[in-house]
């Protein structure tokens, strides 16, 4: 590729910040890939948040059931109800975080982003795929989130299934660049 | 003892003439004497007559009015008789005689009791000389000298200890701290929002620093956790038969 093909393309990326940046290979910017360990933490913060909101709709749910005097098979439905909103809440949570701002709060206090090898944000499927591939990655004892310790972009089962990324950076950035290797530098 | 005739002419001619002159000079004075005293009486009572005339009054007032008599007094005033003054030592005659006969005292209780003294303090303190001149005097590079040295001196020191160990002190403390105003005043300057402002900041610099400590740990953490995954992965792929490369072959240096 040439010179004035390289400069051309800066200049695109350059004047249409909301597009994804397309540059040739081996001229991405440097990004990192994040590991396994900030993930876990991530994830952490994700779950603590989850749980706190999930913990706090339960009770107040309990006090008003107890309250009103409802019969047991009531209590039965609501807790059956509240399992399915509680799963409904996690996926909503995962989804729209990804989708909206391509980073959950935990990614955020974590400083990095899921994203397309592309650079564009995970839209609404992408990011279900994604959620339920993560479900699946967890239920052997975790065994889907090991390739992230293996794989040359830190990618773990869920991230190759939705081909995703997961990369250090700001959530509202748009880090367009096709991303190989686990730094720019390794492109080629 | 003299007798009749003992009198002899020319002693009674001369007798004669001196009591002519004794009568002569006595009438002689009498006349000059009330000559003068009438012609005293005619001067006072004329000087009378023309100061008490309305004529007498107007040519004064015309001549205290005129730009010749200002002229005069004014150059004598300037030169003259200010240096007459000074070397005559008038001025410290006059002075003398003042203070002798208590005119600073007379002065000072006047000044006071007519509220003289305030009317100036209240003047010099809304002027705006006394800016100006605090201004020059703690500008000035003695003037903040002096001040150094006074604060540095040992019996400001003392003093400052003194006033800090004594019961003023602690009893202006204690009734501050009961007073609801402070308290007022704690929560006004608590709640103002270049407070709570620098509060925020703080709070968000020191999670900022939290973030950036667990981000960082976070990174290297991953790194030594594939570090290992990788050896342990290295070590179940090596065949059984085949030393490590890192030990030395049999007959290899000692």
């Amino acid at each position: 590729m040439t010179d004035a093909a390289i400069r051309a393309a800066q200049a695109a990326a350059a004047t249409s910040p909301e597009a994804p940046r397309e540059l040739p290979v081996g001229q991405s910017p440097a990004v990192e890939y994040v590991g396994l360990v900030s993930r876990t933490v991530a994830i952490a913060i994700d779950a603590a948040i989850i749980n706190v909101v999930a913990l706090v709709v339960g009770v107040a749910t309990a006090l008003i059931t107890d309250t009103l005097g409802f019969p047991q098979q009531v209590k039965d439905a609501v807790a059956i109800v509240g399992g399915f909103v509680y799963t409904g809440w996690a996926v909503l949570y995962f989804v729209t975080m990804w989708s909206v701002n391509a980073q959950t709060f935990g990614g955020r206090v974590m400083g990095f982003r899921v994203q397309h090898p592309d650079g564009k944000r995970p839209g609404v499927r992408r990011a279900l795929v994604r959620f339920g591939a993560m479900v699946l990655a967890a239920l052997p004892l975790g065994l889907g989130f090991v390739r992230v310790l293996f794989d040359d972009r830190r990618r773990g089962f869920h991230d190759r299934v939705a081909n995703t990324v997961v990369i250090v950076g700001p959530g509202d950035a748009p880090a367009g660049a096709r991303l190989t290797g686990r730094t720019s530098g390794q492109d080629a | 003892m003299s007798g009749i005739g003992d009198l002899r002419p020319d002693r009674v001619v001369r007798a004669g003439a001196a009591a002519a002159g004794d009568v002569g000079r006595a009438a002689a004075e009498f006349v000059v004497g009330a000559t003068g005293e009438l012609l005293h009486e005619a001067v006072l009572r004329g000087t009378d007559a023309v100061l008490r005339s309305p004529i007498t009054g107007e040519v004064v007032d015309k001549v205290l009015s005129s730009d010749l008599l200002r002229a005069t007094v004014t150059d004598a005033v300037r030169g003259p008789v200010v240096a007459a003054v000074l070397e005559a030592e008038v001025l410290d005659a006059i002075l003398t005689s003042a203070e002798q006969a208590g005119a600073p005292e007379l002065i000072v209780d006047r000044v006071l009791s007519q509220g003289i003294a305030e009317e100036i303090a209240l003047r010099v303190v809304e002027g705006p000389e006394l800016a100006r001149i605090l201004d020059v005097a703690l500008g000035s590079e003695q003037m903040q000298a002096t001040i150094a040295e006074a604060l540095d001196s040992p019996a400001l020191q003392r003093i400052a200890a003194q006033a800090i160990d004594s019961r003023l002190v602690d009893e202006v403390v204690r009734s501050l701290l009961t007073s609801e105003e402070l308290w007022l005043l704690v929560a006004e300057v608590a709640e103002s929002p270049q407070v709570t402002d620098a509060l925020s900041r703080q709070t968000a610099g020191v999670a900022g620093q939290i973030t950036d400590e667990v981000r960082e740990r976070s990174r290297s953490a991953d790194e030594w956790v594939e570090r290992i995954a990788h050896r342990i992965a290295r070590r179940r792929k090596a065949p059984d038969n085949v030393l490590p490369a890192e030990t030395d072959p049999p007959g290899g240096p000692a």
